[in-house]
Formats: C-alpha cells, structure tokens, sequence
C-alpha cells in the first residue's frame, strides 16, 4: 500500500445535547516513506482523525481510500498494512512481551509457531528487548512498553504506522528513543502518522499537519 | 484464524487469568452440588420405595374384629394370589436375649419373627424348614436395643459364619433360657431386614410361646397377614367389611417426602443459582476484558474471531470444571452414605449411584450458558465505543 487518501471525510460527535464536529470535510493524502506528525489542541479530533484511518471510526461522510480502494474489511486492513500504536500501549497484562508481540500473526495462516516465533524475537532484538522477552507488561519500564508495542505495530510488516501520543507516557529520554525508532522506520519506507501535542517530535516530521476547528492543513 | 491458533490463544487466556481459576473452582462446586444432589434425590427416591415393597414389616397387616373370629377368614385368605402368609398373635414374635454376644457393648437384645420358608434370600446354610428350634439370622447381626439410636456400626456386626448350624443361648422374654439353633444366614440386604431380628417358623415360636408364656394363648379375633405388597392390602381386606385391619408398622411418609422434596427443590435452586452466578461472572470477566477486546481489535481481529475466541476460552473453563466435578462428585457418592448413613441399619444399604442422565443434563446446562452469556456479553463490547475501550 503506498497511499492513504482522505476524501471530504467529516465526523460529528453528539455530546450533552449539542453537535461537536471533530473532522469537517478533510482532504488530504498519506505517502509511504514519509514521516507525518498531526498536531492540535486537545479535543480537536487528532485521535478521531487516527482511529478513522485505521478503520475503528466510521466517519459521517465522506471516504479514506487505501491505494485507492475503499476497503470495507477494515479489521484486515489492521492486521496488514497498518500497525497502531497508542498513548496507554495497550499491551495484554496477560502475556508476555513476545506473546504481545506475536499477537497478530495468529491471524497469518501462513506462519507456524516457530517462524511466529522467530520473526517476534527478531524484531524485538531491533528494539533492544532480547532481554525482555518473557517479561509481562507489568515488569517494563514505560519505555520498553512502548517498545513492545511499537513491536507489535511492525510484526506484520505493514505500509503505515498511526500513533497516537506514543510518548504521553514516557520521560524525555524515552521519547527521544521512540522517536528516533519512528524516524528510522520512515526512512525504511514505512509511512508514520503520529498524532502529538510534543513540540520536540517537530524535527523528526517531513510534514507537519494542523488540526484546527475540525480542519486539517499543512503547517507552513 | 486457524483452530491451533484460536486454541493456542484461549489456552493462554485460560490459565493467565486468575479469576478464571476462581471461576474454575465455583463452577466446579456448583455441579458437584448438582450432580451429587440430584442423584442423592433419585437414588433415595429408589431406596425408599424398594424399602417400602421388600421390607417384612411394611407388608404385614392386623386384622382384627371384636365381634367376629377372623381364623375363617384368615384361612381363606391364605391362598389369596396376593398374600403370602398368614398367622395368628402367638406365631408371630418372641424377643430375648441373645446371652452369647452380650459384651460392653452390645446389650444382646433380639428380636425373633415367624415366618414361612422362601421369604428370605438364604446366602449361607439352608432356609426355615421342619426343624423345630431352627432359625435364620441376617448377614449383618448385632443384637442390639440401640442398633437405631447409633449404636449399628459395620464393625461391630457379628460374622455368624462359625457358628452356622451352632445352637444360640437365648434367654427369652428375658427369664427363660433356650437353646435354638442357626440353620441359615440370610442377606438382610434383599429386604433390609433389621440386624436385631432372626427368623424362625411360625411353629417354632408357637410351641416357645406357649411353653413358656402359658397365660399366652391366640386370640381368635386377631391374624396377621403378610402381602406380597403393602398396596394390596385395601383391595383384598376391602371385601371383609367386619374387620379391622391396621398395618403392623407404619413409615412416616410424610417426612420421607419432605426430605426428597427438599433434595429436590434444594437442586433446582442450585440449578437456578448456577445460571445466574455464571452468568454475572461471565458478564464480569468479559466486560474486564474489554481492553484486551480493544487490542485485539487494533491487532486486526474481527468480531468473529474474537467471539470465538471467547467461546473457546469458556468452553475450555467449563470442560476443566466439568470433567473435574464428575471425578470429585464420583467419589462423594461413594463417600456420603459411608459418611452419613454409616450408624443406620436400614440407611447403610443406601447407594448413591451417580445418574448418567443427571451428567448428561449437567453438561448440556454448561454448553447452553457458555453460549448465552459470551453471546450476550460480546454483544454488549460490540456496542461498545473502541475509544472507551482504548482510551480507557
């Protein structure tokens, strides 16, 4: 998949009565290979905007293409071409950082337990974690959840990755390194869309993106 | 997904959870109640009225008439196709002392009861016959007035093997000391016949009666009549409209229904617990999930494959629970009527046979709940909103 395409897509919310339009009638087109960073105040429909790319938010009206195909099996779309990445991990409490990891492969027909398995350490070895393997969430730092996460986003393999505040948990030092792992992703070809409030993301992005007023626009 | 996978996943979800243990183990509770419970009801329902057809006492009727001599009645009875037998007051009974198993704990009271050959099932020795001074005793004999108010135990019953075709001291009425001798030993089981009673003919306690109890002479307004089943009774003695007749021992059937009433009702209420309680814990541990549901939602999961995920999950927690309950519920029919019913002579005989039937609906009320509530759960994280989820 090399582009994500967002056609006149509006999205309202109905809260206490009264009408918030998040996304007023957004057009705009995502690249593979280059690094997007949203920004906007708090509540300005930066996540929404996120979660209707990944297909978790139906919009009102409106399209968001993939390569230029409306894709109606959006859970699919999840599962290979784009990985998500979120503020709070969102990693099961359950398992292990590799069972984390290994997540969505179990949906690949393609992939036995050992090439699953192989495939998650390797991944895991890049991020600095072979050491933390068979550690639960609850025994990482903030950063090595992250980390796992962002694992887990890329076991796939896929074309884009969304993050929403992937640094809102984290202490500078981890921020830098989550950025840094991002930025070398989009020089991998990997497209990044990160929704942030972070100034110092700024310096990573080839594009900076404006929410504003349910509109989004370049930062000039 | 594949079912490796699917079954992969559900295994580690089962056994990470620790509220699926707690689970686990309530569940298991819960259908031991219902499988021990419901097979207790069924399996005392069938010792009761097995008690009620085979037992001696329970069949024999008096009959009686202040103005009229029932001999002729009695005798034309006698080939009734529903009666067995029939006998006046002084071939009827005799009670003593058994002097030769009197010890510190066991006073040696025995009972003796006349009868005909062929009542009761012979295991050792041979059955009542001509022999004058003859009598059959039960496998599990303890001469005891206490045997029903906790004094019966197993190990106290006397193994009257060595002394088959032995005489017995029995000091009757507890004056006269006679000798008779035990020809047969009987399996008390076949009509739960009571340890502290032998049997001889109605010759044998005829002729000790009036031997030693002169003053006792038959009373020719009185005759008991043994029906092959109690139930007989009204339709034979019904066209004798100048009698009397009253059952020689009466059960409180009142209380027996009770009892099975309240083993009954007490297992519906479990069964109506159980849907609830799983229910509510089901409800409890999916809506908990909710945020694993939203990673696995962000991970490209569909709805289907979640669902099935969650069946899986609790299909495997009620089969672990089930096939445990049946092991533990196997081995408490075994261990309750050793347990409870130990010290009663009648009630020892009482077996709990764990009902295929009950297992069988038992296993149908799992499979009906697992599906129920992860239905109705999963549909209520379907209509959840993914950002509650996530953002939670």
């Amino acid at each position: 998949m090399q582009t994500i395409t967002i056609r006149n897509f509006s999205k309202t919310y109905v809260k206490n009565n009264q009408k918030i339009i998040a996304l007023n009638k957004i057009n705009y087109e995502f690249i593979k290979g280059k690094f997007y960073v949203i920004m906007g105040k708090s509540g300005s429909g930066k996540s929404t905007l996120l979660n209707s790319i990944a297909g978790l938010i139906e919009g009102d009206s409106g399209t968001i293409l993939y390569d230029n195909q409306n894709l109606t099996n959006t859970a699919k779309l999840r599962n290979e071409n784009v990985g998500l990445v979120y503020q709070n991990f969102l990693l099961n409490e359950n398992m292990t950082a590799i069972e984390n990891v290994m997540l969505p492969t179990f949906l690949n027909k393609n992939l036995d337990k050992i090439k699953r398995y192989k495939k998650a350490v390797n991944i895991l070895k890049e991020l600095d974690l072979s050491n933390r393997l068979n550690h639960y969430p609850k025994e990482l730092s903030g950063g090595e959840q992250q980390r796992v996460a962002v694992a887990r986003a890329l076991i796939n393999n896929p074309d884009f990755i969304l993050a929403d505040e992937p640094t809102g948990n984290l202490d500078e030092k981890n921020e830098e390194l989550i950025f840094k792992i991002l930025k070398k992703l989009a020089n991998l070809g990997k497209g990044i869309i990160v929704v942030s409030h972070n100034k110092a993301i700024k310096k990573y992005a080839d594009t900076i993106l404006i929410l504003e007023a349910g509109d989004l626009h370049e930062d000039k | 997904m594949k079912i490796n996978n699917l079954f992969t996943l559900a295994i580690n979800n089962t056994k990470r959870k620790k509220t699926n243990i707690i689970f686990i183990i309530l569940l298991m509770l819960i259908n031991i109640a219902i499988i021990v419970g419901f097979s207790s009801y069924k399996s005392l329902f069938s010792f009761w009225n097995d008690w009620l057809d085979k037992s001696y006492q329970f069949n024999l009727v008096n009959i009686n008439s202040g103005s009229e001599d029932v001999i002729s009645i009695a005798e034309s009875l006698k080939d009734n196709e529903f009666v067995r037998d029939v006998f006046f007051n002084d071939e009827y009974y005799l009670s003593g002392i058994a002097s030769d198993f009197v010890d510190k704990n066991i006073d040696g009271n025995i009972k003796i009861i006349g009868t005909i050959p062929k009542t009761k099932k012979i295991i050792y020795g041979q059955d009542l016959n001509n022999e004058i001074n003859g009598i059959i005793c039960p496998n599990n004999f303890l001469p005891d007035s206490q045997i029903y108010l906790g004094n019966y135990n197993i190990d106290k019953v006397i193994d009257l093997k060595n002394i088959l075709n032995k005489n017995i001291n029995i000091k009757l009425m507890n004056e006269y000391n006679t000798s008779l001798k035990l020809i047969g030993i009987f399996d008390s089981s076949y009509d739960y016949s009571s340890p502290d009673v032998c049997y001889a003919t109605h010759e044998t306690i005829k002729e000790l009666n009036h031997k030693y109890q002169p003053e006792f002479s038959k009373n020719p307004n009185e005759a008991f009549i043994l029906f092959d089943n109690i139930n007989n009774a009204e339709k034979v003695l019904s066209k004798y409209q100048r009698i009397d007749y009253t059952p020689v021992a009466t059960i409180k059937t009142d209380i027996a229904s009770k009892i099975l009433s309240i083993t009954n009702i007490s297992t519906i209420i479990l069964i109506i617990i159980f849907f609830i309680f799983t229910y509510l814990i089901c409800s409890h541990n999916i809506i908990k999930d909710s945020k694993n549901i939203g990673i696995l939602k962000i991970c490209g999961y569909d709805l289907i494959d979640i669902k099935k995920l969650y069946y899986f999950e609790y299909i495997i927690i009620f089969l672990i629970s089930f096939i445990l309950s049946i092991i533990i519920s196997l081995q408490l029919c075994n261990i309750i009527p050793i347990y409870f019913f130990n010290n009663n002579p009648v009630l020892s005989f009482l077996n709990i046979h764990p009902s295929i039937i009950i297992i069988f609906i038992t296993l149908i009320l799992n499979i009906l709940i697992v599906y129920f509530t992860v239905k109705i759960n999963i549909k209520k994280i379907e209509e959840m909103d993914i950002s509650e989820i996530i953002y939670e």
